[in-house]
């Protein structure tokens, strides 16, 4: 029984040492246009067009988009990808029911030089009133930032980032606000020559945040942030919003030059070792 | 005794003068308030405290020639230089010197900008509407600033967007580095030769892991170990490789040259 114990831990060592690995570079759904609420459904105009953003490296190969309205059977469609944007999108070909509760689910998307991600299944109403004007934004109403510092499971290493936190102001469209995405836009910085574009989310609800990382070089120093909305029909608010200006230091950490995070493989050998010394003290009991 | 005032209120684009008012006049449809803290000179003329530290600060020379100005607060008082001059209509007794020149004075000027107060409005020349543009400017005379600016498509997708007066540049697809992929760097010892990969959210690579060299730079490590030859090697030899000494004359020692299709952020 001990033997068989000793066994499972070290095939769970050696498996959870490859997990990190299968982890990097795994694309993952980082937004979804309109997202999924935990108290109450969002809802979006008959004319939305649904979206899901995915992180960086997310390939398209036609994967299906499963719409299923509630009550009937469901509609397999093809969406169209930006690779830039990260952004697969998809306008149900005869629109949305007015009333109609849908469920969405949005395929996982295989990495560049990963395994594919996982599927994120999004609930909805649809309201009766189509989007046919642009939103009316205010802007950006407040800004902080924090360090954060993770293991990253590509280099299996201590990684520091900034993460900024913009409260968006109020924002307006006919088409509700559940179908608006806040576009990031930085507009001063380490490097930056013209407004760059470094998040999109869904618009939070009111008092909510929107999370913008940066890498550890991009964000030291002051940098202004400015940002629009866009509807599902990707019409933008009005350009003329104040950035908003934020000055951050750098991050106290400090990176050792004598020994660094227990690599996976490490912690195999410390878990095989382990037990092959448990093994031997029950074989000498048993001798 | 007649008394001019200058008084410039909210709305108007000019500086209108009007007879210093008693107590129950009114102007413009408004009631004139005379400050609480007013001084008497000579029994009939006014002037507010405020202005009348200002004129003798600021224009101690001409505060005899003055003889009598009253300001308004909630209004702005704007004095403008060619209005300091009062003019008195009848012979009232006033203090020594007495001359105040009509029109305008060299002291005039200094008045103007030393006072620290909102500039006065000069009627600017009248707006001439042109096609909004992406300029941070109300190129239409609608009183709004770049609206209805369209996004323009990028050739590898994404738009640029009106913001704050410019557009943005083209979206990237990753910050730095496709998340996952491998560049080669370079160490002062052993191999001269490492390995870097690039983070999960693609903003920055790891640290160099030394691995041995390729055979085909074997010669340029034992000869000239981590130098300038050896990233000549690694590029010539199909790798991606970091810059570190800066081949392509640049200035930048961070970025990646060589074979990096499916390493650096792009399509």
């Amino acid at each position: 029984m001990r033997a068989l114990t000793a066994v499972a831990a070290t095939l769970f060592a050696i498996l959870s040492a490859n997990r990190v690995d299968a982890d990097c570079d795994e694309p993952e759904i980082e937004s979804t246009i309109p997202l999924q609420y935990e108290s109450t459904l969002a809802t979006v105009p008959p004319n939305a067009t649904l979206s899901a953003r995915y992180s960086a490296s997310a390939v398209y190969e036609g994967e299906l988009i499963v719409l299923k309205p509630d009550g009937m059977p469901p509609l397999t469609l093809m969406g169209t990808f930006d690779a830039v944007e990260g952004l697969l999108k998809v306008l149900p070909p005869e629109g949305l029911s007015p009333g109609r509760i849908y469920r969405v689910t949005w395929p996982g998307l295989r990495g560049m030089t990963g395994p594919r991600g996982k599927n994120t299944v999004v609930d909805f109403n649809v309201s009766a009133t189509p989007d046919a004007s642009a939103p009316v934004f205010s802007g950006i109403a407040a800004l902080d930032w924090d360090w954060t510092r993770k293991t990253d499971p590509c280099t299996d290493e201590l990684l520091d980032r900034y993460t900024f936190l913009l409260t968006p102001g109020g924002a307006t469209d006919d088409g509700g606000v559940d179908a608006l995405a806040v576009l990031v836009f930085q507009t001063s910085g380490p490097g930056i020559a013209a407004p760059r574009l470094v998040h999109i989310a869904a618009m939070p609800r009111v008092g909510k945040t929107v999370k913008v990382p940066l890498g550890s070089m991009q964000g030291v120093g002051t940098l202004c942030f400015s940002a629009l909305v866009r509807d599902s029909q990707m019409r933008t608010s009005n350009a003329n919003t104040q950035p908003v200006c934020v000055a951050t230091t750098e991050a106290p950490y400090f990176v050792g030059c004598g020994y660094g995070p227990r690599s996976p493989k490490s912690t195999a050998l410390i878990w095989t070792g382990l037990v092959l010394v448990g093994l031997s003290r029950v074989r000498r009991r048993w001798v | 005794m007649l008394h001019w005032v200058s008084i410039l209120r909210p709305g108007l684009r000019s500086t209108e003068r009007h007879r210093c008012p008693t107590e129950k006049e009114t102007i413009c449809g408004e009631d004139f308030q005379i400050s609480r803290w007013r001084l008497s000179i000579g029994g009939d003329v006014q002037m507010s405290r405020a202005f009348l530290v200002r004129v003798i600060l600021l224009a101690w020379p001409l505060v005899f020639g003055l003889v009598g100005s009253c300001g308004r607060f909630p209004g702005i008082l704007a004095v403008e230089p060619e209005e300091v001059p009062v003019a008195t209509v009848d012979a009232a007794p006033v203090p020594e010197p007495i001359a105040v020149p009509p029109t305008r004075t060299d002291a005039a000027p200094d008045l103007m900008m030393m006072t620290p107060m909102p500039p006065a409005p000069v009627p600017g020349p009248t707006c001439m509407p042109v096609d909004e543009a992406c300029n941070g400017v109300d190129d239409d005379c609608d009183g709004a600033v770049d609206e209805g600016q369209s996004a323009i498509p990028c050739p590898d997708g994404g738009f640029r967007y009106c913001v704050d007066g410019r557009f943005s540049e083209c979206p990237r697809r990753c910050d730095l580095c496709v998340p996952g992929s491998e560049r080669v760097c370079f160490i002062p010892y052993c191999t001269y030769w490492g390995v870097q990969t690039c983070a999960a959210d693609g903003r920055s690579f790891g640290f160099c892991r030394e691995q041995r060299a390729p055979r085909e730079c074997d010669v340029a490590v034992k000869n000239n170990m981590r130098s300038r030859e050896l990233e000549q090697c690694c590029v010539d030899k199909g790798y991606c490789c970091l810059d570190e000494f800066d081949l392509d004359n640049d200035g930048d020692r961070r970025e990646s040259i060589g074979s990096c299709d499916g390493v650096s952020c792009g399509l």
